[in-house]
């Protein structure tokens, strides 16, 4: 840059020196507006970094004179503003049948596709030692083949009318839904009441997708962060429902077989508790309800709720830790969390705020060093890791929340450091600029995220479950603006104050301080 | 006594700032009980007093619900007097996405400026001459929004995602950042470090190496400037060759303003004093597209062979009923991994599937791929497999080309599945505000208006058999461009 500046600068030279100040003063105008950068040249005897540094200046002088309509809307101090105007939405309907199953939709009657899914409230929770794995077992074996369709059927079926099928199953719910062109939706319901109620289990099948799911194993195990927050449930929930994995342990793979997997069908896979029907897109409340009445009649009807089989089974928070070390890995992952609010204690709200307070952070975004969270400027500016996320994660009974970061095995200390202080600081010191712009990005996160059909009918679907009923926007912004730094604060006592942490640790850990470090680093005994 | 004192202090520091009321207005909608007890009084605490998230909250005002059918949006265009022009379409979706859209990207790079698109891609949203980046990235959080930038060999997209209410401020951040960038030299050294360490990698990942090589060999001339240039080349770019391209590409009638989910004359009333005193400037001349093809070969120490074949399809998006054709071509054939998990309806019938992944263990991956720009394109076959198979493999991926060629061999229900699934993954991808913006954004580009969605989806059900055949055929007029690497060629 240097020399191209400087055989610039000699062109520049060579040329003949106007006489007339005014014709002069003319090319520089020029200059600043068009294309030469260079600055007015520096007397000849100036040396080389005194031409650079004159036209860093020159450069530094545009940045002086800012133009006021640019800078007339935005600020970057962060406001409460009202959204009384653009909260208005589609009416989530709700239809009850007298067996208990569920019926919400969302109508948009605009689009020509629409969702349709089915959302059940089981999931890895709520089997026990024996059965771990069954309800991810099932959701690989429903595609496989009904009474009336056999598996080659069922796809053709699907992909000939430009449809999707999936599935996914987590540890409280399993969801199975379809995207399809808006005359479609009836067969889309027709294939999923089919799946779910008449599917055959062939043993041949069961014995082929076994391969399959321990294959997937094999792939989890590769995804570190997987790892972590697997064994961070396994020690902070040991010895109870939610301590367990989805996939379940091999050993339950090789062994479970069709009965299991009807057995597990017709206890949790009933109308009366679980199953929630959504649709969204172009989808008409009354005529779907119609169908699914038609449709859905053979649904198990065993009485008991899922919160009795949780109070049977509570999940109890255990401050624990567990770490495999590896050091031919290059960077090492750990997670250290606190025990969390169940999905409708009031202050899951305020955890989602003090989530957003501590934000995340990696490498290449586009923040950097700027961002308002406090541990992410830490991180970045001391560069003491790789990425760093807060997370937030709510169950029936209880839930988690803290911090999953990785990064260079000698930055260990400092991060776990940055981290602690950080998550405990909630406790004492909490400004409300922070605050406010945790409640701005949580709000639009929210609403950012519901873009398509899919998650409007991802997010009736999982709000019907946890909490029995849709929130209106209106309603959840309400709660997140009553969430202010008095709130905060005493949140972080309830559940950050002087508590047991869970850590979970993979990779060259060796440099991670021990348990001790960071329970002791839940209070401040100065401050 | 000292209650009334702090209450006064707290009264006091609310009304420093003129932003203090507006703060305490909207967090008084919802009734926050008095503080209660000594101890809650001497850490400022408040005890909870809402009801459980399962209970509905009293006391809120619900806005009315919108209908079912909320009439879809007409796409509004307004060109200014500059060429500037500036789309919209509303939406019932709370949320509202602004794209800026540049006729701009690697094919319009020369020698001197190779690498300047990746490089601008990551500068963008860096300091502007009216603001620091720090103050860019509080103003984005302040509002909660997101944005992102990204480049292609013929456009650059900068979008800026946010609520509805925020659309003044995501126009003049989105406008400032992209018209009056400062390239400050720490900025602009900090994120060459980054592009580099970002080639090197990309060059490691044998999908994006074949796609880059297949350019470079297939074309000469703009078409065939790396996307990701080279190190050195990149290593001797700065602020001022940046400067020099932004204002020789970014000129005001090369430059779409896209929006989805606002209104026409709000987006007009913010944008167009932001954007009508832009420099007309000369457009240049538009790069022809040579095909020429060509052999790239690099050898990996994997034990895999990767190998990308394609040949040109001339013409490009301008002519879309060729476009649509060869769209509804790559999904007929389809293919992808061999251990795709997922359900169905993710083209497991497609041809390549059925008649390679299926047959064929040796072979790790199988499939086709299409890359269209305005002018021209490319249409081949990627795949991954075993070294020792590779040259089996390459006869397959021939074999499958010709079969589609000859008449007759793709039959009615293969074809219907094809375009049923052309047609529902364009729907589906348009359900998306951020896909809608960029579609208008680069519609109006390349064809200067937005044609109806409708109006491709026709094109879809027109594609015949016979369709089919004579485009690949043509395609196969057009030299072969042959790119591998790994082991054993």
């Amino acid at each position: 840059m240097t020399i191209r500046q400087l055989i610039n600068l000699g062109l520049r030279n060579r040329r003949p020196i106007r006489p007339f100040t005014s014709a002069r003063s003319h090319s520089t105008a020029v200059a600043t507006s068009a294309d030469a950068p260079l600055p007015s040249p520096p007397p000849p005897t100036a040396m080389i970094y005194d031409r650079l540094a004159l036209a860093v200046q020159e450069k530094l002088k545009r940045l002086e004179e800012s133009d006021p309509r640019f800078l007339r809307y935005n600020s970057p101090h962060p406001t409460v503003d009202s959204h009384d105007e653009i909260l208005s939405a589609p009416l989530t309907k709700v239809t009850t049948l007298p067996n208990g199953l569920r019926i919400a939709t969302e109508s948009n009657l605009a689009t020509t596709t629409a969702t349709v899914g089915v959302f059940i409230d089981a999931g890895s929770r709520f089997e026990n030692e024996d059965s771990n794995g069954t309800a991810h077992f099932l959701e690989h074996m429903i595609f496989k083949g009904t009474e009336k369709r056999t598996a080659r059927q069922l796809e053709e079926e699907i992909e000939n009318m430009g449809g999707h099928l999936n599935a996914y199953t987590s540890r409280e719910q399993t969801t199975y839904y379809a995207k399809v062109f808006d005359k479609d939706v009836p067969r889309a319901l027709d294939i999923l009441s089919d799946i779910l109620q008449n599917s055959k289990f062939d043993e041949n099948r069961i014995i082929r997708e076994r391969d399959v799911i321990l294959r997937e194993m094999e792939e989890v195990e590769g995804q570190t962060e997987e790892v972590i927050f697997d064994h961070l449930h396994a020690t902070a929930f040991q010895y109870t429902p939610l301590g367990r994995t989805i996939l379940g342990p091999a050993q339950n793979v090789r062994r479970i077989g069709q009965k299991d997997i009807q057995d597990y069908i017709a206890t949790h896979y009933t109308a009366s508790r679980t199953v929630v029907l959504v649709g969204s897109g172009a989808v008409k409340h009354e005529e779907f309800v119609e169908e699914v009445k038609k449709l859905f009649t053979k649904l198990s009807s065993n009485p008991i709720t899922s919160s009795e089989l949780v109070a049977k089974a509570p999940s109890i928070f255990t401050g624990s830790e567990v770490r495999m070390r590896d050091d031919d890995i290059p960077l090492a992952q750990f997670a250290v969390a606190f025990e969390g609010a169940s999905w409708t204690d009031p202050d899951s709200i305020a955890l989602m705020v003090m989530q957003s307070m501590l934000g995340s952070w990696n490498k290449s975004a586009g923040g950097g060093k700027h961002m308002g969270s406090e541990l992410a400027q830490r991180v970045g500016i001391n560069e003491i890791a790789e990425s760093m996320m807060a997370f937030n994660t709510n169950y029936k009974d209880t839930g988690l929340f803290g911090v999953y970061a990785v990064a260079k095995p000698d930055c260990l200390d400092d991060l776990a450091y940055a981290i602690m202080y950080e998550l405990t600081k909630l406790c004492y010191r909490v400004s409300e600029a922070d605050v406010i712009r945790a409640r701005n990005q949580l709000k639009s996160s929210l609403l950012l995220h519901i873009d398509g059909s899919s998650p409007v009918a991802e997010d009736i679907g999982r709000q019907m479950i946890t909490y029995g009923r849709r929130i209106p926007y209106a309603e959840l912004f309400a709660r997140i603006d009553a969430v202010d730094t008095s709130t905060i604060k005493r949140v972080a006592n309830r559940f950050i104050f002087d508590r047991d942490v869970a850590i979970s640790a993979v990779g060259p850990v060796q440099g991670l301080p021990d348990y001790n470090w960071f329970r002791r680093r839940t209070y401040w005994l100065r401050y | 006594m000292y209650r009334t004192a702090s209450s006064r202090l707290r009264a006091l520091k609310a009304r420093t700032g003129s932003r203090g009321f507006a703060r305490y207005a909207s967090t008084s909608a919802v009734a926050t009980k008095s503080s209660g007890g000594i101890f809650s009084w001497l850490t400022g605490e408040k005890s909870s007093s809402l009801p459980p998230l399962d209970f509905p909250l009293e006391n809120i005002v619900l806005p009315p619900p919108l209908p079912d059918y909320v009439e879809p949006g007409k796409t509004k265009i307004t060109t200014l007097p500059n060429g500037v022009r500036i789309a919209s379409e509303t939406s019932a979706n709370p949320a509202a996405s602004i794209g800026l859209f540049v006729d701009s990207g690697s094919i319009y790079e020369n020698p001197d400026s190779y690498g300047a698109t990746h490089l601008l891609e990551r500068m963008a949203f860096k300091s502007s001459t009216n603001r620091s980046h720090l103050r860019i990235v509080r103003e984005v959080e302040a509002i909660g929004g997101n944005v992102t930038a990204s480049a292609s060999r013929e456009h650059m997209s900068y979008t800026y995602d946010a609520l509805k209410t925020y659309v003044p401020q995501m126009v003049e951040l989105l406008v400032d950042c992209v018209r009056n960038p400062a390239f400050l030299d720490w900025e602009v050294s900090e994120q060459i470090l980054k592009v580099s360490a970002e080639i090197s990698e990309y060059s490691k990942n044998p999908h994006h190496l074949l796609l880059e090589a297949i350019h470079s060999t297939g074309y000469s001339g703009a078409y065939a400037n790396g996307l990701l240039a080279s190190e050195a080349a990149v290593n001797r770019l700065n602020g001022t060759v940046l400067e020099k391209f932004v204002s020789e590409h970014y000129t005001a009638p090369r430059i779409v303003l896209a929006a989805s989910g606002v209104e026409h004359d709000k987006l007009l009333e913010y944008a167009e004093p932001l954007l009508s005193d832009l420099p007309e400037g000369s457009s240049p001349a538009v790069a022809k597209p040579i095909y020429t093809g060509g052999d790239f070969r690099r050898k990996g120490d994997s034990g895999m062979t990767h190998f990308a074949m394609a040949f040109e399809f001339p013409g490009g998006w301008i002519k879309e009923k060729d476009a649509m054709t060869l769209t509804v071509l790559q999904m007929l054939m389809g293919g992808g991994g061999s251990f795709s998990a997922g359900g169905p309806g993710k083209g497991m019938y497609s041809r390549l599937y059925l008649r390679v992944l299926n047959e064929h263990p040796q072979i790790q991956s199988f499939c086709a791929f299409n890359s269209i720009y305005n002018h021209t394109g490319l249409f081949g076959i990627q795949a991954s497999t075993g070294s020792d198979f590779a040259p089996h493999a390459i006869e397959i991926a021939c074999r499958e080309l010709t079969a589609v060629a000859s008449p007759g061999d793709v039959d009615e229900v293969q074809l219907n599945r094809a375009k049923q699934s052309t047609k529902s993954a364009i729907l589906m991808n348009l359900e998306s505000r951020m896909v809608a913006t960029e579609d208008i954004g680069k519609q109006i580009l390349t064809y200067g208006e937005r044609k109806p969605v409708e109006h491709f989806l026709k094109a879809v059900d027109q594609v015949t058999a016979k369709d089919i055949a004579t485009i690949t055929q043509r395609l196969f007029e057009s030299p072969l461009t042959l790119a591998c690497y790994g082991d054993g060629n």
